[in-house]
């Protein structure tokens, strides 16, 4: 449970895609997201996945660290699948028993598998290879242009950072209360379904106390160190755009263009 | 009692993150012991006292508890009831309304019956310090963290398993409530548990251990008695450890050529050393 690599870790390094401007990464994975999310042509997928491919490569990501970050959802993925394709009507290629599978729901499930899992890909990219300080310099920097409409820009920023930094901690301290709590005899993972509610309260209960408990903290340290809402500050490390940059984005751009292209022209 | 075999460890195996936090460790613990294990922070003490209970299972080498492999799944299920694992910090995981309800967890969760649930949280709120008439029906989160920590223990002590473990149970501790919870462990001890404690305080496991085991980097660097272990200032400081003071007078006065043994513990052993040294003047300070 809650083993491996949690959710939005950031593992350091010195690969290309941890070197690109944080501006970059979130631009670039916006635009994937969003050629996947209009991708629906063979050749679209195929480019998609070739440029997954190429993200992955230029991360340095070992195909067990993509597993290890998949592993959480493949209940959904699954299951995704399994609907798609006992539950789309059309062509019956063979049955199980009184359900049949489809061609159409091979095709249909197999799409929205993939799809998910390059979601998930692109996403945990983008975490695994920022730092959440870098993350939120860059959403504060891209947020900019809205201040003029009144948007509290870095409040934002600041928010979606302390939110970041904060889950790996809250899964890590789930995990310690989870072994502790086993420790003296309390079960989570059996009996029906009352009694598996009734047994998350030694969870939640210490779980909440710790988080308000650090919220107080984390607000004390940052009113000593003079921080108030809505003030202008500046950062020690400037953001700049180098070459690199463009040449991903400029690719990114490419795989969004030529997916809209597919679906609209092919 | 508990049999730990060529134990190594690995957290996140496969990953970027993957870290050997014990290697190739072997371990005998004798029904009845007393052992302190100490080390320095990241030394590995909680990972292997983890694998005691079956919360974290070997990625190689293998750990018995009374001759059953922790591996074992339903091994693991019953473990808790005889190998009983106070955690580190153990008061971030009160959760109930009431003081009395707390203790009595883990002897709810063995099936106990009402009445004997009863007797049992009293004896053990007793033992830690803490009036039973007083305290039971406060809220825990009412306590101060030392009175929390105690509430942590009785819950351990109430349901009484063979073997006791305790994850830096002193500290932040007052030196009183320190000396207090030793007292009640070797009590523990001569009702016959088998107690494992993790401590950065070198003198009180002088005075307490009847073995010591030292971790450095996931690897046993030193096991023996007290006597035995603390006669090497210079090896354990050389591992980020304290070194009792009777130990280190002794060990200083032998480097400067007195014939003394370095192998004591109190205060009281150091002063007789002294004694051997220069009789005469010895007894006419006091
Ligand atoms: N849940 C965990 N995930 C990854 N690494 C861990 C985890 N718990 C401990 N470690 C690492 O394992 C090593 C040993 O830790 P630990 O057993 O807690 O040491 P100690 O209790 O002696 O201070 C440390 O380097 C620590 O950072
Ligand atoms: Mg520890």
């Amino acid at each position: 449970m809650l083993s491996g690599i949690t959710l939005g870790q950031y593992v350091p390094g010195r690969s290309f895609i941890h070197r690109l401007d944080p501006r970059t990464k979130i631009l670039a994975c916006a635009m994937l997201i969003l050629a996947v999310l209009v991708c629906n042509r063979p050749a679209g997928y195929a480019i998609l996945t070739l440029g997954t491919l190429l993200a992955l490569g230029g991360a340095g990501t070992s195909p067990r660290l993509v597993m290890s970050v998949l592993r959480p959802f493949w209940i959904i993925l699954t299951l995704t699948l399994v609907l798609q394709l006992f539950f789309t009507p059309g062509l019956a290629l063979f049955a199980l028993g009184p359900l049949h599978v489809t061609r159409e729901g091979l095709v249909l499930g197999g799409q929205i598998l993939w799809r998910l899992t390059l979601l998930i890909i692109f996403s945990s990219l983008l975490t695994l290879t920022t730092s959440p300080l870098m993350l939120t310099a860059a959403l504060e920097s891209l947020l900019k242009p809205l201040k003029r409409l009144g948007v509290p820009a870095f409040d934002l920023a600041m928010m979606m950072t302390i939110a970041l930094r904060f889950i790996p901690t809250l899964l890590q301290e789930a995990q310690q209360i989870i072994k502790a709590q086993q420790s003296r005899g309390a079960v989570f993972s059996r009996g029906g379904l009352t009694r598996r509610v009734r047994g998350l309260v030694p969870l939640l209960v210490p779980l909440f106390a710790g988080a308000f408990r650090r919220a107080e903290e984390l607000a004390t340290a940052m009113e000593i160190r003079c921080y108030r809402v809505g003030a202008n500050r500046t950062r020690m490390h400037q953001l700049r755009y180098s070459r690199r940059d463009y040449i991903v984005l400029v690719g990114a751009g490419a795989v969004l263009a030529a997916t809209f292209a597919l679906r609209w022209w092919g | 009692m508990i049999l730990v075999e060529h134990l190594t460890h690995i957290y996140a195996p496969g990953t970027p993150l993957a870290l050997t936090s014990l290697e190739d460790v072997s371990l005998r613990i004798e029904e009845g012991e007393f052992i302190v294990l100490a080390g320095a922070t990241g030394s590995g003490k909680t990972t292997l006292v983890q694998h005691f209970n079956g919360l974290l299972l070997p990625t190689a080498g293998r750990v018995l508890v009374g001759g059953r492999d922790t591996r074992d799944k339903r091994v693991r299920r019953e473990l808790w009831r005889t190998v009983g694992l106070l955690f580190q910090n153990p008061e971030q995981q009160l959760f109930e309304e009431n003081v009395f309800a707390e203790v009595a967890f883990g002897c709810r969760n063995l099936g106990l019956d009402e009445g004997s649930i009863k007797v049992r949280v009293r004896r053990a709120l007793e033992m830690v310090g803490l009036d039973p008439g007083r305290f039971e029906t406060l809220s825990p989160f009412a306590l101060s963290q030392g009175q929390r920590r105690r509430v942590a223990l009785a819950g351990v002590l109430a349901y009484r398993p063979r073997v006791l473990v305790l994850d830096e149970p002193t500290s932040g501790l007052d030196p009183a409530a320190r000396e207090q919870i030793w007292q009640v462990l070797k009590g523990m001890q001569q009702h016959g548990h088998t107690v494992v404690v993790i401590t950065h305080h070198m003198e009180d496991a002088a005075r307490y251990a009847g073995r010591v085991v030292v971790l450095h980097r996931g690897k046993i660097y030193r096991q023996g008695p007290p006597r035995q272990v603390f006669s090497d200032p210079e090896g354990l400081r050389a591992v980020g450890l304290d070194v009792p003071m009777p130990n280190e007078l002794m060990y200083r006065l032998r480097q400067r050529g007195l014939p003394v043994n370095t192998g004591v513990l109190t205060l009281d052993e150091a002063e007789a050393e002294l004694k051997k040294l220069a009789p005469h003047e010895m007894n006419s300070t006091k």
